[in-house]
């Protein structure tokens, strides 16, 4: 095995050396930058308090701002170096953590990347990557949705960031796009965001474009499939009893399947009409997401006969883990780049929180006694490019948002925009080279 | 009144038509790339100084940092620009101290030197009759200072305090900008920009600053700072109820009675009122350049920037709050005074004869209260903090030197009793006060540096 990876190492490393050639190398810097202000109008958090606190227009503020290298080496290697760094500022701001108060000025990557193409850069037949990379499996996705790689399992967790819908990945890619409309994508990723860390795990996912009119994906990540440290992925403290009578572990290991559709009408439309339509406009699209396929239901009788003990009863009903959303690109005959409305819907017999799998390490669902969430979330989502390089981008949604905080300790591990009350609005202004 | 409404309403909307109608018609352009930046290597020493937080003497405090920064400007077309600078600092804590065991190791952190996206409707990015900037830029309203000085948006109110860093004569400023110049030598900024430095932050201060120049000889500016006037969290900028009822933990336990109730102020109807950290800054500053005036022969050996005059003067914080309450015993310092709040500060670029790029002395006459933002960060409340029994000297002084050899390295001196605040990495332990406060308090710092 070891002399057969050497083998395709040295192959590759020759190619890349046969292949440099006369290639001029070229350098495309770009970046860009928004302010981006918001309110969450009404909202509630648990934060360091043993009860919710309401929050009431808290003021939302951050400035992003990107530098990007894309290097093209020769006409088979590419790297991309995509930094972002934000000025950003916590929410709530309090004299105890005093660190609320500072200002925060944060660095990372966004995109480090190393790629290795057979066929045409754009539309590669073969095509390896490696590094820190975004990842989109739903194109049309603003807000919602994007579930893929943006949730966590077990327990179910989804976690939305604005203007940034895709998710980011460390690791290697294999993608390939074949008769310019089959694109599949390989991946074998690291943890890098969500304890438990650095555990490895493996996905593949397809799209078909038809005729420009359908667009249809699929996808599965087995998550976590090869655990870095098995005590972590499987904490032996929490347990249920299988149907066998045997004892099982609540392991952070899932299976992730995803599925995407999109129509677009406008080829189906006289050219008089279409003509008129922006290009994302009048696009309804959808996905559906199973956070961990597998059911892990409890049979110890004081769980399963006792209705008091029901919320112990986590894994049961795939249903309770299934989120599905739909969204549609209203109309706005070119006058916007876009304007989405989306709607989710968030199975909520839980809160959508990581705190049990940061704070106490198990695989279980967070499950405080507060009063049932509502399991619609919504978003209207909109942009307008002007003078080529300068955008304006609005957002009013009852989301996933979870407020900043410095400290990771305290920072909050679940949706602040809980109950039907419950939304925020944001707009950014910035520009984009 | 309703007509000049109309009018006004429908400029703006032409304006605005006028920019969303310009759109993709620069999609082809070619963008022109500059690249820049410089690295630099850091010493200095605190030869005698006290802490603000320990109130321990230091002597002779080693101070090191090396920085890099790396700048591209996107020039789309004379009327549309971007800058993207990224600032980084390697550097080291001062005191290093086994109870805070993050200061005994070096640091590196990176941060926006200047991000912004520039537009320019009327005339041209260099000679703009009219430009609008979006994002974090650096803004010197004082162009001949070198460390003293530049009060409007390198001070907070209330209370009064001076912020300032070593070559680093300008503060940054995140928010919208517009600018103009007309005739050449009157030039004007607008900006919106929110408080991205000290507590309260977010809240949004409105600005506008004028230059002129006069023949060469003259220039004078003026400016006003409507600070925190817009704020996003009332109960922050302006803190009328203990405790607090959002944040149970301010204005608690740690705090005497005495400090919960320092923003309160008894006002001459016998009422309590309270203090804010909204305030008024208004601005002047003035230069003169004698060069014009003087021979040909002589002003030939002059350096550019040699034997020229400035000064500033800065109220910060134009009202007065006047407290009646007659218990002595519970009263923080009240803002009675304006000329407690009214820094000012001239300096002189002694004739170098090109043998230096400058040399310049400084001078800065400052409130006789602590320069200080203990209570604003630790506290929250908008009052003075006081040091009972510390003399403070009121005169700070800087002289400041550089030299440019071999085009692209640059070597750069100082000695001075400034605002010097060391860095330190845990933001509760870092210094809020002068640590030269005291006439017999200075230091010095050199820096090498390497421009491409």
């Amino acid at each position: 095995m070891r002399q057969l990876c050497s083998i395709l190492g040295g192959l590759l490393f020759a190619s890349v050396l046969c292949f440099a050639g006369d290639f001029e190398p070229k350098v495309k810097i770009s970046g860009g930058a928004g302010l981006e202000l918001g309110q969450v109008v009404h909202g509630s958090y648990l934060l360091m308090y043993q009860d919710y606190q309401e929050i009431v227009k808290g003021w939302q503020e951050r400035f992003l701002y990107r530098l990007i290298y894309d290097m093209t080496m020769t006409e088979r290697i590419r790297m991309v170096m995509d930094i972002e760094g934000q000025i950003s500022f916590s929410y709530p701001q309090m004299l105890n953590p005093i660190e609320t108060q500072g200002t925060r000025y944060l660095f990372f990557p966004e995109r480090m990347e190393g790629m290795y193409t057979l066929g045409d850069q754009e539309e590669p037949y073969l095509q390896f990557g490696v590094g820190y990379f975004p990842y989109k499996f739903n194109p049309d996705a603003r807000n919602l949705g994007e579930l893929e790689f943006r949730s966590g399992t077990y327990p179910l967790y989804v976690i939305t960031n604005f203007d940034h819908c895709y998710g980011k990945l460390l690791g290697f890619r294999v993608s390939s796009t074949l008769f310019g409309s089959l694109k599949q994508d390989l991946m074998l990723t690291s943890e890098a965001l969500m304890f438990p860390t650095q555990d490895y795990s493996l996905s593949y996912v397809v799209h078909y474009s038809l005729a420009r009119m359908l667009d249809i994906g699929a996808g599965l990540s087995i998550a976590h499939l090869f655990s870095t440290e098995r005590k972590l992925t499987d904490p032996k403290d929490s347990w249920y009893i299988q149907e066998n009578g045997d004892t099982a572990i609540y392991s952070f290991k899932g299976i992730k399947p995803a599925a995407v559709v999109a129509f677009d009408p406008k080829p189906l439309l006289p050219s008089s009409i279409s003509d008129l339509l922006g290009k994302n406009d009048a696009r309804l699209y959808g996905e559906v997401f199973v956070s961990g396929w597998e059911n892990r239901k409890n049979y110890d009788s004081a769980v399963l006969f006792d209705t008091a003990q029901q919320m112990l009863q986590y894994y049961a009903n795939r249903s309770d883990r299934t989120v599905v959303m739909f969204g549609f690109n209203i109309p706005t005959f070119k006058l916007m780049d876009v304007l989405s409305l989306e709607f989710e819907h968030f199975p909520n017999r839980y809160p959508n929180s990581y705190r049990n799998a940061l704070e106490r390490n198990l695989a279980t669902p967070f499950n405080p006694v507060t009063p049932k969430q509502f399991a619609w979330r919504w978003s209207c989502y909109a942009k307008r490019t002007f003078l080529s390089k300068f955008f304006i981008v609005g957002q009013v949604a009852r989301d996933h948002l979870r407020t900043t905080f410095p400290d990771l300790k305290l920072s909050e591990k679940e949706d602040v925009l809980k109950y039907g009350k419950d939304w925020w609005w944001v707009c950014s202004f910035g520009f984009k080279i | 009144m309703k007509k000049a409404h109309t009018t006004r309403f429908a400029t703006m909307a032409l304006f605005i038509a006028y920019v969303l109608c310009s759109a993709d018609t620069t999609d082809n352009q070619t963008v022109t790339i500059k690249n820049s930046g410089f690295i630099a290597f850091e010493n200095g020493q605190i030869v005698r100084g006290i802490s603000g937080t320990s109130n321990q003497d230091w002597i002779k405090g080693w101070l090191e940092r090396a920085m890099l920064q790396f700048t591209n400007e996107f020039i789309v077309n004379e009327r549309m620009k971007f800058i993207l600078s990224v600032e980084g600092q390697f550097g080291f804590s001062y005191p290093q101290s086994i109870g805070a065991r993050e200061s005994m190791l070096p640091r590196f952190w990176m941060y926006p030197a200047r991000v912004e996206g520039m537009y320019t409707p009327l005339g041209t990015t260099e000679k703009p009759l009219l430009q609008f900037g979006l994002g974090y830029f650096p803004y010197q309203f004082n162009r001949n200072v070198r460390n003293l000085g530049e009060f409007l948006f390198r001070s907070g109110t209330y209370p009064p305090y001076i912020i300032n860093n070593f070559n680093m004569p300008f503060a940054r400023l995140l928010g919208l900008r517009v600018s103009s110049v007309l005739f050449e030598n009157l030039k004007q900024d607008l900006f919106f920009t929110s408080e991205a430095q000290i507590f309260p932050t977010q809240d949004f201060s409105l600005s506008y600053l004028a230059h002129y120049t006069l023949g060469r000889c003259l220039e004078i500016g003026a400016g006003v700072c409507f600070a925190h006037l817009f704020s996003i969290e009332g109960r922050l900028t302006s803190p009328t109820q203990f405790p607090d009822p959002i944040d149970p933990t301010r204005f608690t336990d740690n705090f005497t009675w005495t400090e919960r109730n320092a923003c309160m102020y008894i006002d001459k109807n016998g009422d309590t009122a309270f203090y804010t950290f909204k305030g008024t800054k208004p601005v002047a500053m003035l230069a003169f350049d004698p060069k014009p005036l003087l021979p040909g022969v002589v002003s030939d050996l002059l350096g550019k920037d040699d034997a020229r005059l400035y000064g500033e003067v800065c109220v910060i914080g134009w009202k007065n709050y006047i407290n009646y309450n007659t218990d002595t015993t519970m009263r923080y310092p009240d803002y009675h005074n304006r000329w407690d709040r009214t820094p000012f500060m001239f300096g002189v670029n002694i004739p170098a004869f090109r043998l230096l790029d400058v040399l310049s002395f400084e001078l800065e006459h400052d409130s006789k209260h602590t320069n200080s933002y203990y209570n604003v960060m630790d506290v929250n409340i908008p009052t003075y903090f006081t040091i009972p029994g510390k003399k403070l000297a009121v005169w700070k002084w800087s002289l400041y030197a550089k030299k440019t050899f071999f085009d692209k390295f640059c070597l750069i001196g100082q000695i001075a009793r400034d605002h010097m605040r060391p860095s330190y990495p845990t933001y509760i332990l870092t210094e809020r006060d002068d640590v030269l406060s005291r006439n017999s308090d200075w230091w010095w710092v050199l820096r090498l540096m390497v421009k491409y």
